[in-house]
């Protein structure tokens, strides 16, 4: 009889245990196991996810929210509510900093994404789990899809160029900030930026011979509105990291400053974003939220037919750049 | 700005020598080069000193005002002209 009532306890827990745990991929507390790849990731609470799925200009990205709104029966309110939501990612890291000023940047980063996940329980409301059960499998299903895409766009590209040491353009992910003048972009190396402003002296000597041409451009190119810039000067470093030159190869002359082991024209941050690579950080150690590779004056953006804020993949050539 | 740089933008702002070199140029319209090599005060501040293309010096004194680590930004709290 005892043992019975001890099979039945150890059943009540087993089943418990497997509640619990079956619950487990749709709460932040499991963030730090999702990176170490155990079992599908989870980017809720890492990522600007939402920012990512709902303002980026991309036909496969407009379409999987349309597919979202359908496989969870979301209203036309509940989903121009998350668009808001996810448009004001940038407001809610401000408001949080305001009162968190101590804090270091990432625990910042992650009490808003707290927020977010707060925000969109009230929006979803019923819906909340199912939503936070298909972000993983959209998430994982989209970064095998980018992957491949972005494989074959950049061989395509590099085809049409040939192979040579340097790559001439490249297509990666534009995000917008406020420049230093109306119409500029933003790359992740700061000896061009030394360079277009004059500041020669803060260029190490072993590089200056490289950067003695100025002033450095750009062309960039969005396919879906068949819009260009042209010549446009690279005014400010980033988006995230200031020694990525990852137009150069590793065996340049002139040659990429860090994260060597990666593929000629691939950004570190697009690396860390959908593969967790250098532990998800940039060069700094804080945590990578966008993919962003060039950073585009709003300006600069609305030339290329994109709304304000809004994100996408570009087309970007390099020629001009040491 | 410290929201702009934690969303991958202008991470420059966590270089205090490029922070002195836009307040010069942005705030008191004025060009120059380092001196001498940065100094740091045991509080943590950077000293940076520039000659100026007019002919005068001037010594800026940056702070980090939300926190002293690499991935703070840097701000200028004061600076002087010196002789």
């Amino acid at each position: 009889m005892r043992l019975k009532n001890i099979l039945i306890v150890l059943a009540v827990l087993t089943l418990f245990a497997g509640i619990l745990f079956s619950n487990m991929p749709t709460t932040i507390a499991n963030q730090s196991e999702t990176k170490n790849n155990i079992g599908p990731s989870d980017p809720w609470g890492q990522k600007e996810i939402l920012n990512y799925l709902l303002c980026t200009a991309d036909d496969k990205l407009q379409n999987d929210v349309k597919q979202l709104q359908q496989d969870l029966e979301l209203t036309d309110s509940q989903m121009e509510r998350l668009k808001i939501l996810a448009l004001q990612e940038h407001e809610l890291i401000r408001e949080k900093m305001q009162n968190r000023r101590n804090k270091s940047f990432n625990d910042e980063i992650k009490q808003t994404f707290s927020d977010i996940d707060n925000a969109s329980q009230k929006i979803l409301e019923g819906k909340y789990e199912d939503f936070r059960k298909w972000i993983i499998k959209w998430w994982n299903e989209e970064k095998k899809y980018r992957k491949e895409w972005l494989k074959r766009n950049r061989a395509e590209a590099n085809g049409e160029i040939g192979t040579q040491a340097s790559i001439d353009r490249v297509l990666v992910y534009a995000t917008q900030y406020a420049g230093h003048t109306d119409y500029e972009v933003a790359l992740p190396d700061k000896y061009i930026k030394f360079a277009n402003i004059g500041w020669d002296d803060e260029i190490p000597d072993l590089r200056k011979p490289y950067y003695s041409n100025p002033p450095y451009t750009v062309n960039v190119y969005y396919e879906e509105t068949d819009e260009s810039v042209l010549d446009v000067e690279v005014r400010e470093v980033g988006p995230w990291n200031e020694d990525d030159n990852y137009w150069d190869a590793a065996d340049d002359a002139n040659e990429r400053r860090l994260f060597q082991d990666l593929d000629l024209g691939q950004p570190e941050a697009e690396e860390a974003f959908y593969n967790d690579y250098n532990n998800g950080e940039n060069q700094f150690g804080d945590e990578v939220t966008n993919p962003a590779g060039i950073d585009l004056t709003p300006d600069v953006a609305e030339d290329l037919g994109l709304e304000y804020l809004e994100n996408a993949w570009v087309w970007v050539r390099y020629s001009d750049l040491p | 700005m410290q929201e702009e740089v934690q969303e991958g933008h202008r991470p420059g702002l966590r270089d205090p020598i490029q922070v002195a070199h836009e307040f010069l140029e942005n705030y008191l319209n004025l060009k120059g080069k380092r001196s001498q090599p940065i100094q740091t005060l045991d509080d943590g501040k950077k000293i940076i000193t520039f000659n100026l293309d007019n002919g005068k010096m001037i010594e800026l004194r940056l702070i980090q005002p939300l926190g002293n680590d690499k991935r703070g930004i840097w701000a200028v709290e004061a600076y002087r002209y010196i002789n």
